[in-house]
């Protein structure tokens, strides 16, 4: 049997005969030898109108069998719903995709009247096409069509599809290789068929509402329509119940327009709507960032995983597929990223946004008091991290975050790994209750002479090791009301040399994440690598900040610092500055309560953090830290107290003509007298106030200031209000009134930085201080029989007698520690008769117990050349807790108590003073005192001669000299007061001193010029210009008390009350004898020299100076007549 | 050097007896009137030591040939007197020269094992150098100097179990094993001949803590921490004299802060003030191994100098 060539079944025909026409039935009937399957598509009718047909058949089938398949007509409805979805979210591909459209009456006629055969003969052919199907394909309806350009593909003109008016789109059948065409997990145009229902919401319904749009669509696009009520059944309920009041929707969606303006796309006049912004949408991911912070932000990144999530939550427009996986990193600026696996441009994080690629170990683990440290356990090799955290993630959430937990785990940790590696884990909060989970693992570098390398798209990190410190003082956070200001130092000691060139960069931010602006930071440099093998920046940072970022050629770190932030309260604080040249003290009292010396105790430990604790960790540049900001203790039992010496150290090449920080490249320093310096810093003791140099001003202000700091801390950690507080700060009695008033402005300006306007500030001399500490603490009243207290500083001495309460007579004379101790009248070190008698012997002392640091110190101090700073370090031997710690006793006035060679010279020194204090009280017509009160850090130089309690032999002696003065036939009855710490009664006394401020202390200053002449006898005043008038005098005075006090030897023998030998006795004698004369015109001379005019009244006594001139070669000539 | 004195020792005895027998003959000249059962006896016994002389000439062979032609004649005829004088005369000489010519050879060996010692430190400081230089896998890597810590324990332990870790704690064996990896023919002998020739060892030992215990002992300088050089007398030594290590970068932070790095172990003669780039040790100090740990008494601190 012959075989018949036709598809379709049927009648077998003969010869010619009349032939059916092929109907549906028939069609139905060709029986598909690849069964349907075919995925290659059928092109071998090209045009549009076939391809129009195609599809429509294809959703015809589709709906006839099920949504889901893939036979070719799965293909092309698939494809066809692709197309629709690229022109309901063309902006997303804007950039691939350009909408050609077509004009039936006017292009279809300009190819009918083309003079191109070939035109007009495809002109012929559409027309047939457009007229002769027109029912069917709802052709008379069709105006326009609207195809898509693929504009990345390979030829000019890429048609991958277009409006359709049977069934919206078709597609074209060419097969382009797509790239970046995406909804979901979906890729559109591939080989993955798709049917509607499992299609982005929003594109159902705008599919749906389209169709509702179309008057008579069920019948215009009945194939069409079946599949959408197949789809339908196939919907969630919840969608089903959108679609159910969809209303309006359809007209909410922004039209579709071509090149984004100008003409709306339609089918069959209905036009084609758009998606909304996808931003809007997707910022309902559940992977939008859980932020605490409220961001002006309209859309929030998302947080994607970049490991295996396992979690069902809803990514773009479908879930995240679990083995997906984001990037490690992307390069893109955030908004300009397209998330993954998705295609839409919306911002997201990777984890290469939250964390380092290298990060910070450092030498020793971080202080977690004062820093966060990740929680890192070390207890191998003992090292600590810097945080490799990136300040973006301080954007979106506070520091204290990272000691919070999520879900029962750590928000931030690092973990040890094998090998040394370190494991950072940051774990970031999404919706519902979600978080992601970041871990990167930071390897040991092969080799670090060369730069770390990282892989950031494998997520791979390094570590690098960096010798630093950082300190912070105060480690408080400040209220907004009050002025911020906080010391911040760096030490890099960093030896590698990849690392010598590199500088450290400080950025501080604030708790919105804003870096702090370069004005509000001060930046220097206090010490130098070349000099010290490490670097110090100092930073003034001006403003409260949450955390710092370390960076440098290589790496960055955060940094966090854990402030105390419950600081301030309602005590009120009463300070009392007891600025000496020598010395200075500090006194204050809590609500009125017993006055104590400032310290900075060790419970109080928010004065100063560091990264690094220098308290457990021997390295220099730990330690330095000491030096330059605070030490950890200020304590009377510890290394450091209050006295303390009044000196300052900068770098010996600081230039005060630029700007001097405190506590940045200036400090006290408060391990003067007690340890080492290093080589380039310079010491400065004995500030003078009244020296008007400018480096000498710079200086005095540092000092000042960061005592101000300090009592500002103690204020602030104890509770205190700042507005409520009291400073008190007082003056030498010979301090011109000019030289007060700069001073003021000082004190002043310092005090309102710190303190603001409220606080309250008093000046007071220092001289009138200390009676009343005797009166409010101890009960000693001046009422009928004066108090005369006396204050002996290191050069100077001051008067105060009272009566009735009050202070009634001044005077002030240049008769103190240094006339005994110091280099008076052009002696050195080299001739000082203390220095050489006993610096061996406490050198010896010293060594015998291994006290080489303290050797070293006062090594340095000689260095010096000054017999005052070596003298004042012997005596700060008795308080110096190293030496207590282990029982080693370096007292120097015992040491001199025992020496009986020289307990003359202080013999001289405590009764010429009463002698020369009684002839003032004779001729002024006080009355004899009955109390004699010493202050002063050198009064403590007259318990050589009597270190008993009821100090009989000072009474004694006392008693003995103003009854020889005032010539009395017995001793009259004087009470002795020398307190164990002179130098304190004066700032205990200013805390109780009230309104003493107002006294003018000119209206009671007098000055005794010889016993026979008192400044303001005659009421005139007596100038300089005549001061050689009463060179006699002086002498006659000073001869008068000679042969007073060789007399008194008489009645209180020396020999027996203080073991003076008789042949000391008389050689002093002589000695002084001898050398009265000359000392008395240095001294004059001396003091001519000092002032400006001579015209300038006589302010001090010449009593004095035949002793100041002789007393320290006394000692050197007693010291050396034994030997 | 043992060939060497054997040998001087087979000439010195052979010059001995030559010596003597040359004096022997020059009595028997004088006393030539003397019975002839004498002679018979003179000869007799110059036989005996003919043979004695054969005798140790089976040990070394240089002087062999001469000598046995000696004996040969000895043995084949009758000498004179005069002519076994000669013989034994040549033999003095002989012997003196070969002396001589040993001698010098010894002194030449000696040089050159002086030499060789010199080479061997010189090896040994390049191997330092190439620890500096590659101080980023030694030094610098905490790893390798943990390990090196550790090391540091076992060996210190080991002083105690007498057993065998002494590569890392005797420098030069530390050192001639990394010489060995770099240059496969060293020649330096890996064992001392002698007790007394045993190498003196070397540690490196960073800041001594306040309890004067140094911390990171390593048998390999660190050029940044190691401060102080130990040596000890030999690589089991429980006692080592200690300076401190001239280095440029540790002299400028010791100096800086001597407090820290130097006064616990160190005395020094002046103030650090007066450091200009040197630390000199004046006096070393001693160092005892206790229970694993360096520890400095008191009176066994070094002294320096700071100039």
């Amino acid at each position: 049997m012959a075989y018949v060539f036709r598809f379709h079944d049927g009648k077998n025909l003969k010869g010619w005969e009349d032939s059916n026409p092929l109907n549906e039935v028939a069609i139905k009937a060709i029986e598909d030898p690849n069964g349907a399957h075919s995925s290659r598509e059928i092109t071998s009718i090209p045009s549009p109108f076939a391809r129009i047909d195609l599809i429509k058949t294809a959703f015809k089938e589709v709906a006839n069998t099920s949504l889901e398949g893939n036979t070719i007509f799965h293909k092309m409805v698939s494809d066809a719903l692709d197309i629709g979805q690229i022109f309901f979210n063309i902006d997303k591909y804007a950039d691939k995709i350009e909408i050609i459209s077509w004009d039936r009456s006017g292009d279809l006629q300009k190819l009918l009247n083309s003079n191109n055969s070939q035109h007009r003969l495809l002109g012929e052919s559409l027309r047939l096409y457009l007229e002769q199907d027109e029912i069917t394909y709802n052709f008379d309806k069709l105006s326009k069509l609207y195809l898509l350009n693929y504009t990345q593909g390979p030829d000019p003109i890429n048609i991958i599809g277009g409006t359709s008016p049977s069934t919206f789109f078709f597609t074209s059948a060419n097969k382009y290789d797509l790239k970046g065409f995406q909804e979901g997990s979906d890729k559109l145009l591939d080989d993955d068929y798709k049917p509607l229902h499992e299609r982005d919401t929003d594109y159902i319904k705008y599919l749906f509402s389209l169709k509702s749009a179309l008057s008579g669509a069920s019948s215009k696009m009945t194939e069409l329509d079946e599949y959408f009520n197949h789809t339908y059944r196939n919907l969630p309920q919840d969608l089903k119940d959108q679609l159910g009041q969809l209303n309006d929707y359809y007209n909410t969606l922004p039209n579709l327009n071509i090149d984004g303006g100008g003409e709306i796309v339609e089918v069959l006049g209905i036009n084609l709507k758009k998606a909304k912004d996808k931003k809007d949408s997707i910022k309902e991911s559940d992977f939008l960032i859980s932020t605490n912070k409220l961001l002006n932000e309209n859309y929030l990144p998302l947080v994607l995983p970049n490991e295996t999530f396992n979690a069902s939550l809803s990514y773009v427009s479908a879930p995240w597929v679990a083995k997906e996986t984001a990037p490690h990193f992307d390069n893109l600026p955030l908004n300009e990223r397209i998330l993954p696996g998705d295609g839409n441009k919306y911002p997201y994080l990777t984890i290469s946004d939250f964390l380092e690629p290298v990060i910070i170990r450092i030498e020793f683990p971080v202080d977690k008091t004062y820093f966060q440290d990740g929680d890192y356990i070390d207890s191998i090799e003992k090292k600590g991290f810097l945080l490799p955290l990136k300040p973006l993630y301080f954007k979106y959430f506070s520091s204290e975050s990272l000691k919070e937990t999520i879900n029962g785990e750590k928000r931030f940790e690092l973990k040890n790994l094998a090998n040394g590696y370190i494991e950072a884990i940051l774990r970031i909060p999404i919706q519902k209750n979600h978080h992601i989970t970041y871990r990167r693992t930071y390897n040991n570098p092969v080799n670090q002479a060369h730069k770390p390398e990282f892989d950031l798209n494998n997520n791979k990190g390094t570590i690098i090791e960096n010798r630093i410190n950082l300190g912070i003082t105060p480690f408080y956070k400040f209220p907004d009301s009050m002025y911020q200001e906080y010391n911040v130092a760096l030490y890099d000691a960093d030896f590698l040399p990849i690392l010598e060139k590199t500088r450290y960069e400080l950025n501080y931010f604030d708790p919105y994440n804003n870096k702090i602006p370069n004005e509000k930071i001060s930046k220097v440099q206090r010490r130098f690598k070349e000099e010290e093998t490490y670097n110090m920046f100092g930073n003034v940072v001006k403003s409260n900040f949450d955390y710092i970022q370390i960076k440098h050629d290589f790496a960055s770190g955060i940094l966090i610092p854990n402030f105390f932030s419950r600081i301030g309260g309602t005590s009120q604080f009463s300070f009392s500055i007891d600025f000496g040249t020598t010395n200075t003290h500090i006194e204050y009292s809590a609500d009125k309560g017993k006055p104590q010396p400032l310290e900075i105790e060790k419970k109080e430990k928010y004065n100063i953090g560091s990264l690094v604790s220098f308290s457990n960790f021997n390295e220099g540049y730990l330690k330095a830290l000491r030096d330059d900001l605070l030490p950890e203790e200020v304590h009377s039992e510890g290394n450091y107290q209050f006295p303390q010496r009044t000196a300052i150290i900068y770098h010996k090449q600081t230039n005060f003509n630029k700007p001097v920080f405190t506590l940045g490249n200036i400090s006290i320093p408060f391990k003067y007298e007690k340890e080492s310096f290093d080589l380039s810093s310079r010491v400065r003791t004995n500030l003078k106030w009244n020296n008007s140099s400018a480096e000498n001003e710079v200086i005095l202000f540092s000092f000042f200031e960061q005592l101000i700091k300090m009592i500002r801390n103690k204020t602030l950690l104890n509770n205190g209000d700042l507005d409520n507080t009291e400073i008190i700060w007082s003056y030498p009695a010979s301090m011109l009134k000019y030289q007060r008033d700069l001073m003021e402005d000082n004190w002043k300006e310092i005090i309102h930085k710190y303190f603001w306007d409220k606080v309250s500030i008093k000046k007071v001399c220092e001289s009138l201080t200390p009676y009343y500490y005797y009166y409010k603490f101890e009960g000693i009243p001046a009422m009928e029989k004066p108090l005369v207290s006396i204050d002996i500083g290191g050069g100077t001495s001051d008067v105060a007698v009272y009566r009735e309460e009050a202070p009634i007579l001044f005077s002030s004379y240049k008769f103190a520690r240094d006339a005994i101790c110091g280099d008076n009248f052009n002696r050195n070190i080299n001739i000082n008769g203390f220095v050489n008698k006993y610096y061996s012997k406490v050198i010896k002392k010293l060594e015998e117990n291994d006290q080489r640091v303290l050797i070293e110190a006062v090594n340095k101090i000689k260095d010096n050349n000054s017999s005052h700073d070596v003298i004042n370090a012997f005596f700060s031997f008795k308080d110096n807790k190293a030496l207590n710690d282990k029982d080693i006793d370096v007292d120097f006035l015992k040491l001199l108590r025992t020496d009986n060679e020289f307990k003359i010279i202080f013999l001289l020194f405590y009764v010429s003073q009463l002698y020369h204090i009684a002839n003032l009280l004779k001729i002024k017509k006080i009355p004899i005192p009955g109390v004699i009160s010493f202050s002063g850090t050198a009064s403590k130089l007259l318990s050589i001669l009597d270190s008993t309690d009821g100090h009989d032999n000072l009474r004694e002696l006392a008693e003995e000299t103003f009854k020889h003065v005032f010539e009395l036939s017995s001793n009259p009855e004087i009470d002795i007061k020398l307190p164990a710490n002179p130098k304190e009664i004066s700032s205990k006394g200013g805390l109780s001193i009230g309104n003493h401020n107002l006294l003018n202390l000119n209206e009671i200053k007098e000055t005794l010029i010889t016993h026979l002449h008192l400044q303001s006898q005659n009421g005139g005043r007596i100038s300089y210009k005549k001061v050689k008038d009463y060179e006699e005098q002086a002498i006659e005075s000073f001869d008068a008390f000679l042969e007073f006090f060789f007399t008194l030897n008489k009645s209180f023998s020396f020999r027996d009350n203080f073991g003076i030998e008789k042949e000391d006795l008389d050689y002093t004698k002589a000695f002084l004898q001898k050398k009265k004369i000359n000392a008395l015109k240095t001294g004059i001379k001396n003091r001519l020299n000092g002032i400006n005019d001579s015209d300038e009244e006589i302010n001090e006594t010449l009593f004095f100076y035949p002793l100041v001139g002789t007393l320290g070669e006394l000692a050197y000539e007693l010291d050396k007549k034994v030997n | 050097m043992k060939l060497f004195k054997i040998t001087f020792l087979f000439i010195f005895i052979f010059m001995f007896y030559a010596c003597q027998e040359s004096v022997q003959r020059s009595s028997e000249k004088e006393n030539t009137t003397i019975s002839t059962s004498e002679n018979f006896e003179a000869e007799k016994s110059m036989r005996e030591e003919k043979t004695d002389s054969t005798d140790i000439e089976i040990i070394d062979n240089h002087p062999k040939t001469e000598l046995n032609g000696q004996s040969q004649t000895s043995n084949t005829g009758t000498p004179t007197a005069n002519q076994n004088q000669s013989i034994w005369q040549i033999g003095t000489l002989v012997s003196i020269i070969l002396n001589i010519i040993l001698l010098l050879l010894l002194i030449k060996t000696m040089n050159s094992l002086k030499y060789q010692k010199q080479r061997k430190q010189k090896y040994k400081d390049d191997i330092f150098e190439v620890n500096k230089n590659a101080s980023d896998l030694i030094a610098k890597n905490s790893s390798i100097i943990r390990n090196n810590n550790d090391l540091l324990k076992k060996i210190n332990s080991t002083h105690e179990k007498k057993s065998v870790t002494n590569q890392y704690h005797d420098d030069e064996k530390s050192a001639e094993y990394i010489f060995n990896n770099i240059n496969p023919n060293p020649k330096i002998n890996p064992t001392p001949s002698s007790p007394e020739d045993k190498p003196k060892a070397v540690l490196f030992a960073g800041k001594p803590l306040e309890s004067k215990v140094f911390t990171a002992v390593s048998p390999l300088q660190d050029e940044h921490k190691s401060i102080f050089r130990l040596t000890l007398e030999n690589k089991e030594a429980y006692k080592a004299h200690f300076e401190v290590v001239e280095n440029e970068y540790i002299m400028k932070m010791i100096a800086n802060s001597p407090d820290t790095y130097l006064y616990n172990v160190c005395n020094p003669e002046n103030s650090n003030q007066n450091f200009d780039g040197r630390i000199l040790t004046t006096k070393k100090g001693i160092a005892n191994l206790i229970d694993g740990e360096w520890i400095v008494k008191e009176e066994n601190k070094a002294t320096i100098k700071f100039q």
